[in-house]
């Protein structure tokens, strides 16, 4: 069916156990959605299968699986006997976006820790290593350069210490400059209400129906706002004043503000969790003029996975629920509470949200942005590796703000186990990175095939 | 066309067995229902390269009943246990960290006794897995670790099917074959396949011991199935050796799998075990050993765990009761080869040490035996 909508050619089925379990897992990582929402993880899998890197997006459980498992990840590694630290759990280089403190300065942080755990940290730094090497080969460069490029700046980062005060706010490439002068536009032009609202007939500002963008494939949403269901409208305006009670403060909110106008269904956004339930809420902001009105992001939280060899619900009794999980890393990672002080979570029945505002500022980093400027002579390859070693230092001030379960800070835990070994540290890294990297190509070509083969759901049937 | 077949023996039996065994025993017994509760909760503190870390576990909690026909010639049990929600294994949890209740077994059964020597029962719906059920049947070590073939996620301790007993020279033997979906109680079906179990008992000796009965039996047992929507295979070798005594028992049960984990891989698992009363009501003594190999083609994906306790049963023992307290002191040591996860070469991940003090908790409304 798919080679008839142009996914792909009509591909035979892919053999193998490899395929096989690839077929398993993604099925079982998604069993929820395609009970609720078949439809919702069809897009994911055919989003999945446009490109490596939204490959490598979607399939974090099998990155998990295959580094725990004898497979294709399982390189071993010289840096793995350490604690655990707190990870951002999903780093690779398009979670990587803008964020305006108060003052209105922009600064780059990660921007998703729906993953956010406890775990081995050499996982992170190998999560973001691939995705720098698929990002590289996307762009026709080097990818054990780019790797290399992460590895190098996370050690040296590691080794300057005291990393958890962060990173300079200046960058030091031109596509890390174009990353920062989007999000002081975005900033500028309140690029959030503009896009996605309009104003009705009596002067009210309402957000936009239908779909904006082309679909990549008849069962990929690119970018839609729908109503959302009535009991969802209901819940949601009931609990979310109740936000400002996970709220971190610095900036005084009242439930008044969190008055809601307005709750459309997004679809389309995102790779790995593109068929969650993600909803966009128009409040009342500070003043009942329109202008200021607040548009907010209120998204299913997810489980942040597991590593196979480590229990699970070892450190779940922390938090309440998964949103309470994601808001509490997000700023301990991003090391300020400032980043977004709309950044909350509420609970509409057994659902856990996490609420963050939609302001123009917060753009994300683009591999395709990124390979057009260096194909385009825009920046050169220089200044994309810049973009890795800045990747690999945020990471290092991300794991350096965080601590072990036990509440030792991380960051001389991480100096202990790499100090003197720099070298063997990056070329672990950069072996690591090349072997899974080729992995992933494979990998994107056998989704290719097995959807080709079986349907966009893979063969499950309800 | 073997999946036919054993359905069709199991519904046959289920549906035929009743008016039989009504005709043979209806003056014998009453209907009887049975209702009981099990709860395994307490401390552990636990230390592993991350830190130290003490929790309170609830590791069992369980309520069900069985209920008999007049006659004992059919029936039903109904099971249901309480789990953290969203936990390992757990695919469809609930978001937040939560108890939740779900049925871990359910199930009607008939009886058939042809000859006094032989008896069969049918069972259908969602059934206990007859090698743990075989296996358990000497083991009161649950508030340590499940049986082996549990504890090493090989096999789930029900799963939805049929299948059918037979036993014969007043239980000495026992033959059992299953068909269920192969996932397990905690899953749900994801391939058209089914899952055929074979299992084997006998009691290789019956003796006196300390004036009491005892008996040692052997176990085997075959499993050939698949998991997951690509029909991973998954097949299973088992063999066990257990000893059921007046407060004693000990046992080994050793079981090789194709296909593990989700992946196309080679493991097994081996599990020792030994349990006694040395001073009634004051002191019983256990230990346990367990050692998985996830992947039998790699150099060392081997888990190990030692566990050692001692208990306590200051209210008395279980016996002629129909409710028990056991409280536990224990200590368990874990070691990961360089292969067992999460990453290769960092096994110090996987050790760990922990103290427990556990509270085994149970009562049912019939005196037992």
């Amino acid at each position: 069916m798919l080679c008839a909508l142009g996914l792909s050619g009509c591909l035979p089925p892919p053999d193998g156990s490899r395929a096989q379990w690839l077929r398993s897992t993604l099925v079982e990582d998604n069993l929820n959605g395609l009970r609720r929402e078949p439809e919702a993880v069809e897009g994911k899998f055919g989003r999945m299968a446009l490109d490596p890197y939204d490959w490598l997006r979607g399939s974090l459980g099998q990155f998990r699986r295959d580094l725990a498992q004898r497979g294709p990840g399982a390189l071993p590694t010289a840096f793995g006997d350490g604690p655990e630290l707190l990870l951002v759990g999903d780093p690779h280089v398009e979670n990587i976006g803008t964020f305006a403190d108060p003052s209105g300065r922009v600064a780059l942080e990660f921007n998703d820790f729906d993953a956010a755990t406890y775990g081995p940290w050499i996982t992170d730094v190998r999560r973001l290593a691939t995705s720098a090497w698929l990002a590289a080969e996307a762009c026709g460069l080097d990818g054990g350069g780019a790797a290399s490029s992460v590895a190098d700046a996370y050690a040296t980062q590691v080794m300057v210490g005291d990393a958890a005060r962060g990173l300079p706010l200046a960058a030091a490439s031109p596509l890390l400059d174009d990353a920062l002068a989007r999000g002081q536009r975005g900033l500028a032009e309140s690029a959030g209400l503009a896009d996605f609202t309009v104003f009705d007939s009596a002067g009210a500002r309402r957000l936009k129906r239908g779909e904006f963008g082309a679909r990549p494939l008849p069962f990929v949403v690119d970018e839609a706002l729908v109503d959302a269901a009535p009991e969802v409208v209901a819940g949601l305006t009931a609990a979310l004043p109740t936000l400002v009670d996970s709220l971190a403060g610095g900036v005084a909110v009242t439930p008044e503000m969190l008055r809601v106008k307005d709750i459309a269904r997004r679809w389309g956004s995102g790779v790995s969790s593109y068929p969650l339930l993600r909803y966009y809420v128009l409040v009342e902001g500070p003043t009942p003029h329109p202008d200021d009105d607040w548009l907010l992001e209120a998204k299913e939280a997810p489980d942040a996975g597991r590593f196979e060899g480590l229990s699970a619900d070892r450190f779940a009794w922390r938090f309440e629920h998964n949103a309470a999980r994601i808001v509490a890393h997000q700023r301990t990672l991003q090391g300020r509470a400032d980043a977004d002080f709309l950044l909350g979570f509420v609970r509409v029945g057994s659902l856990s949200l996490r609420v963050r505002s939609l302001r123009g500022d917060q753009t994300g980093l683009s591999v395709q942005r990124l390979c057009r400027k260096v194909m385009a002579a825009e920046a050169t390859v220089d200044d994309f590796l810049e973009v890795m070693r800045f990747a690999g230092a945020l990471l290092a001030v991300a794991h350096a703000r965080g601590e072990t379960p036990s509440g030792r800070p991380a960051g001389p835990v991480l100096a202990a186990a790499i100090f003197g070994r720099e070298a063997a540290f990056r070329d672990e890294v950069h072996r690591f990175a090349q072997a899974y990297g080729y992995t992933s190509l494979d990998d994107f070509d056998r989704l290719r095939a097995l959807l080709s083969a079986h349907g966009p759901r893979l063969g499950y049937a309800p | 066309m073997m999946t036919g077949r054993i359905v069709t023996i199991a519904l046959t039996l289920l549906f035929t067995c009743r008016p039989i065994a009504a005709r043979a025993d209806a003056q014998a017994r009453p209907s009887e229902l049975t209702l009981d509760a099990e709860l395994i909760a307490g401390l552990a503190s636990t230390q592993s390269t991350s830190g130290d870390l003490s929790t309170f576990e609830s590791r069992r909690l369980e309520v069900g009943g069985r209920w008999q026909a007049s006659g004992e010639g059919w029936g039903a049990e109904l099971r249901f246990e309480g789990v953290r929600s969203s936990g390992p294994e757990s695919l469809n949890g609930i978001d937040g960290n939560s108890m939740i209740v779900r049925v871990k077994r359910g199930w009607a059964f008939g009886r058939l006794a042809p000859h006094a020597a032989l008896r069969f029962e049918a069972r259908a719906g969602l059934v206990p897995d007859l090698w743990v059920e075989a296996v358990e049947a000497d083991y009161d070590l649950r508030a340590l670790a499940p049986t082996t073939g549990e504890d090493a996620r090989f096999l789930s301790a029900a799963d939805a099917g049929a299948s059918v007993l037979a036993s014969a020279f007043s239980n000495r033997v026992r033959l059992g074959v299953s068909l269920t979906n192969g996932e397990g109680y905690r899953q749900t079906e994801l391939n058209s396949g089914k899952t055929t179990t074979l299992v084997a008992s006998v009691d290789a000796l019956r003796f006196s011991f300390a004036g009491l009965g005892a008996r040692v039996r052997a176990h085997v047992g075959w499993v050939e199935g698949s998991t997951g929507v690509a029909r991973m295979p998954s097949g299973r070798l088992l063999a066990g050796l257990t000893f059921g005594a007046h407060r004693l028992g000990a046992g080994a049960e050793y079981l090789r799998a194709d296909g593990a984990f989700g992946r196309a891989v080679h493991a097994d698992a081996l599990g020792v075990y030994a349990h006694g009363v040395a001073v009634p009501r004051w002191l019983g003594l256990a230990a346990r050993y367990d050692r998985v190999n996830q992947d039998l083609g790699a150099q060392d994906a081997v888990r190990e765990r030692w566990s050692a306790g001692c208990f306590a049963e200051p209210f008395g023992g279980a016996e002629g009761r129909a409710e028990r307290l056991r409280v536990w002191l224990a200590a368990q040591v874990e070691s990961a080869g360089d292969d067992a996860g999460p990453v290769p070469s960092a096994g110090l991940l996987g050790d760990l040490t922990r103290a427990l003090v556990l509270l085994d908790f149970s009562i049912q409304t019939q005196e037992k035996p």
